[in-house]
This record gives structure tokens, sequence and C-alpha cells, in this order.
């Protein structure tokens, strides 16, 4: 099944297996430089991009402080899923968790491509790895501080008006104006607010004019 | 042969810098912390990175030069629409869209990237694990993982991967208390030094037709303990870090505080709620940042941050009139 599906992809190979290695910057600049313009304006090999994180992670567990097993496990039936020609059902918020629950399944066929080659997955070092770190992270946690949950669901801003991502982003801004020569300023602070101001990667996005900016502004 | 006086300029620059920043991390991570921020500050740098959160993938591309006439950044978009940031001693200004709208305003001048000190603050040092990783190839050089680890479900956890030779940063990552990655900008390339073409500092807008951000005038920051809306709940080892009590105009009509334990933060509004357009009601996420806004009498408070929603949502539900 799966090299049936293999062999009835669009796309070719050679760009999939660079991906790989692309999504950790273990490219060399010319061949990055490629992928970066076929990545802009292919949505077959960008869609295949997105997959190849939640694979990648679940099968090496490289990025898993903590405990990741509630992640892998759901990637693992996905698979399952995929196998019985069933669709998953759920669909979680978090972008990790949606393309685990919805494109896994349909992209099991690219487990071959990230698994190729001894040193490309998590092997035995990851698999020992993985339940160490977690034990040491249990460890450090405070006893009386897990499961806090909000009391409310997030609405995410990213499927509301403009207009409500700009009130966001103008009180984000003014977080980061007084943070930003001190403490808590954030790693990445102002990469964040650019890319997620605006309704990035939808084409028909409403455009921020600078008098709808000042406009939308809170009131003081 | 002679070389060029810029680029004997250029490597002179490096090697003073090369110089003057910490140069043995070791096995400490809070020193490659420490050189991550000197070189952040201190180097000129240029690359393509990947930021990915929220079930989209954008890739970016960043030029920052420190130089005799300062630290100049420029960001811009490589992928989606156009969005380009251009950071100098006049301040940010902030190209929009495929009409190139342009905000600008002088008074705001914080860098792309951290730039300052890592460290909680003085005193608290138990709300975090500061560990070493492995090292791993990252846009064709060696790269030293930091994990920042947070204690409790209040705040995110950080991995960091930092050039071995410079302490750039290459690669962040974001993760909540489950180990579920929440965003992650990775460099597929990097140039540093001499490399750098300054060519890429010159925004790509011909017309330059600058509005105010709309930001509130006056960033005099201060701490005061006699504010009059205070938070009375916090995660452990946050503290009020900037204050900025109301005034009298109205774009300074709102009280804003600043709460932080040193790596994570967040802010507190509280505004009239007659003037007050908020952000709606309740809990939003916008990419990995959360605001909670709520009514309590004649105010509307809200509070935003790039920590975990029950964060906000509790300080939000705490704050009270802190009474003389």
């Amino acid at each position: 099944m799966k090299s049936e599906s293999m062999n009835t992809e669009s796309i070719n190979t050679e760009p999939r297996v660079n991906l790989s290695s692309f999504m950790d910057g273990e490219v060399d600049k010319s061949a990055g430089s490629f992928l970066v313009r076929r990545l802009a304006n292919d949505q077959v090999l960008r869609a295949t991009w997105d997959r190849y994180h939640v694979i990648r992670d679940c099968l090496r567990q490289q990025d898993a402080h903590l405990v990741q097993e509630d992640l892998c496990s759901r990637v693992r039936q996905a698979i399952d899923l995929e196998d019985s020609q069933s669709a998953p059902a759920s669909q979680p918020r978090n972008w990790v968790k949606s393309m685990a629950g919805v494109a896994i399944a349909a992209s099991v066929a690219m487990l071959a491509i990230v698994t190729v080659g001894p040193g490309q997955q998590g092997g035995p070092d990851a698999a020992v790895q993985a339940p160490a770190l977690a034990a040491q992270a249990e460890s450090f946690v405070s006893p009386n501080m897990g499961n806090a949950v909000p009391a409310s669901q997030p609405v995410n801003l990213a499927g509301q008006s403009a207009s409500e991502r700009e009130k966001a982003k103008a009180y984000l801004l003014r977080h980061y104006q007084l943070t930003g020569d001190g403490a808590g300023q954030g790693f990445v602070a102002l990469v964040p607010i650019v890319v997620t101001g605006e309704n990035a990667g939808t084409d028909d996005s409403p455009k921020l004019s600078p008098a709808a900016e000042e406009a939308e502004l809170p009131q003081q | 042969m002679k070389l060029p006086i810029f680029c004997l300029s250029a490597l002179g620059a490096v090697l003073l810098i090369a110089v003057s920043l910490p140069s043995q991390a070791g096995d400490d991570p809070q020193a490659w912390l420490d050189r991550m921020s000197s070189a952040m500050r201190q180097m000129s740098y240029q690359g393509t990175f990947l930021y990915i959160a929220d079930e989209r993938m954008e890739t970016m591309r960043i030029t920052h030069v420190v130089d005799e006439a300062g630290s100049r950044e420029r960001l811009v978009s490589v992928s989606g629409p156009h969005r380009e940031v251009i950071r100098d001693q006049s301040g940010l200004k902030w190209i929009s869209g495929d009409e190139e709208s342009v905000m600008a305003d002088p008074l705001v001048n914080w860098p792309m990237f951290l730039e300052q000190s890592v460290r909680g603050l003085p005193g608290d040092s138990t709300h975090y694990q500061f560990k070493l990783g492995d090292q791993k190839r990252i846009a064709e050089r060696t790269a030293q993982r930091v994990d920042i680890i947070s204690a409790d479900d209040f705040r995110y956890s950080y991995s960091l991967w930092l050039e071995s030779g410079s302490g750039l940063l290459l690669q962040w990552q974001l993760t909540d208390q489950k180990g579920e990655i929440l965003a992650k900008l990775v460099f597929t390339e990097l140039s540093m030094g001499s490399e750098v073409d300054l060519s890429e500092l010159k925004n790509s807008s011909g017309k330059m037709q600058q509005v105010h951000s709309g930001l509130p005038v006056g960033a005099a920051k201060s701490v005061s303990e006699s504010s009059q809306w205070r938070a009375q709940w916090l995660p452990p080892g946050f503290r009020m870090t900037a204050n900025r009590a109301p005034g009298q105009s109205p774009e300074s009509s709102f009280q804003h505080q600043v709460y932080s334990d040193g790596i994570a933060s967040v802010s507190l509004y509280v505004e009239p709620l007659e003037s007050s357009s908020g952000a709606g009601l309740g809990l939003h996420e916008l990419g990995t940042s959360h605001i909670f806004s709520r009514k309590l009498d004649e105010v509307m408070v809200t509070v935003v941050g790039d920590v975990p929603a029950i964060t906000v949502e509790k300080i939000a539900q705490s704050v009270s009139h802190n009474k003389p």
C-alpha cells in the first residue's frame, strides 16, 4: 500500500527527501534557496512540509523534553486509521495536534521517506533518551501545579476578523514596548507579531491600512 | 594584493567582537545564554529562517548590522503577504501588505531577537531548569542545544540551538508543559561579519509615507507599588517590572503594568470601560500569545502575554482595586 501511494504522488521525490533535512537547516545554501522558492509556490510541497514536521518529531522524539507520548500515540492511531480506510475525527486546536489528527493519516505513505536511513530517525538513542528526559522533567515539576487548565477555551484570532487581530496586536506591541529593553522581552519577540499580525497565508485577508490601524487601537 | 579598506574594517570589527564576546561557555548553560545575548547584540548577521506555528509556516529574512552608525535591522517576509520591518536609530518602520502602507514609530526600538541577558529575576532561580543538550548541524554550522525548562504550567519551556563559534541563535523552539511544540524558528542559512550584504538593509518601498503607530507617547518606564489596580495573583517568581500609570492625555489614560519572571512576561491593562474597545471579552489566542479581557466595575481588565492561557486568565481574574 505504501509503495503504491508513493508512486502516485504528484511531486518529485527529491524535494521531499530534501525537505526532511531542510527543516533542520541541514541542507546547503543553494539547495535551501531552491526549496524556499519551491515552498513559496508549490502548495503540495508545502503541505508535505507541514506533515513532515509532525511525523519526524514523533518518530525521532528528539524534541520531547517532557512527555510526548500522547501526541505520538495519536499519530500512530492516525496511521492505523489510514490503514483501515477511516478518517480521523478529532480536530484539536493546536497546530501540532491538528496536523497529527488530520494530515498524518493521509500522508502515511511518506513515512517510508522520512524513516529512510538509520541516521535520520530516533534509533536506540532517542528511544532511551525520551523517557529519561521525561523522568527528569517530572521530578522537577512542582507536584501541586500539574494539570492546570483555563476555565474557558481560547478563541483563535486567526479565524476572526482583521480588526480583532489588530486590537490584539496593539496590546502586544504595547506589551513589548514596555518590556523591549528589560526582563521578559522574549527570544523572538517581534517575529510572531510580524508573522501573525496579519492573516498571512490567506491571500484574501483584509489588508491593514494606516488609517484602520489607528482607528482600531484601543481608545484611551 | 591590496584588500579594500572596508574589508579590513569589517575584519577588524569581527576580530574585535570575537575578543569581546565570552569565549568559553563550556558546560554552563547560563554562560551559553550570555554568549547568545552578547552575540545577538554585537554581531552583524544575515540569514533566512523559517517560523512555524499555529498551522502556518513562514519564511523570513533578517539582516542585522552593528557598525559605527549603530544597530540596524531589517526583517522581510520571503513567503506569504509582504511584511517588512526596519529598525534603526529613528525607530521602527513597519511596511505591510502589497499596498506597502507604512506604520512608523520613533519611540519603538526593540530588536527582532533577544539581545538582553537571559536570566531569572534576582533571587528566583527555581522556576526554570537550565540544561545543555546535544550538538547538531543547522545551516551548515555546529549548534549547541540549551534547554530552559519550565517548572510549572504557568510558563512555557524553550529550547535554543546556538552557533558553537559565536553563540548566535540558530534555532528556537517553544514547548508547553506536555512537551508539545507550539512554535519553532530555524535558520536555513546564515552569514555573519563581513559576509553580510549591507544593501539588504534598504527598504523595498520607494514611497515611505509614514504614519504613527498610535502607540502611546512618553514611554517612561518605572516601577511603582502604589498603583490603584493590581493583580492579586501571579505565577510563582513573577514580579512587577514596569508600570505606566494613567496620565492626563488621551494617549495615556490607561494603566499598564508588566509582570515578569525574567524570561516570560505578561502585561496588565486597565482602561476606562467607556473608552475601551478591548480585544473582545474572554480568552483569545494569537500565535503563541494569549489574551484575556473582562469587565470589572467601571474598567476593562486585559492581560496579554506569551504564556499559557491559564496564566493570563488567572491573573486577570485576580485583579482588584488596591485600596490605600
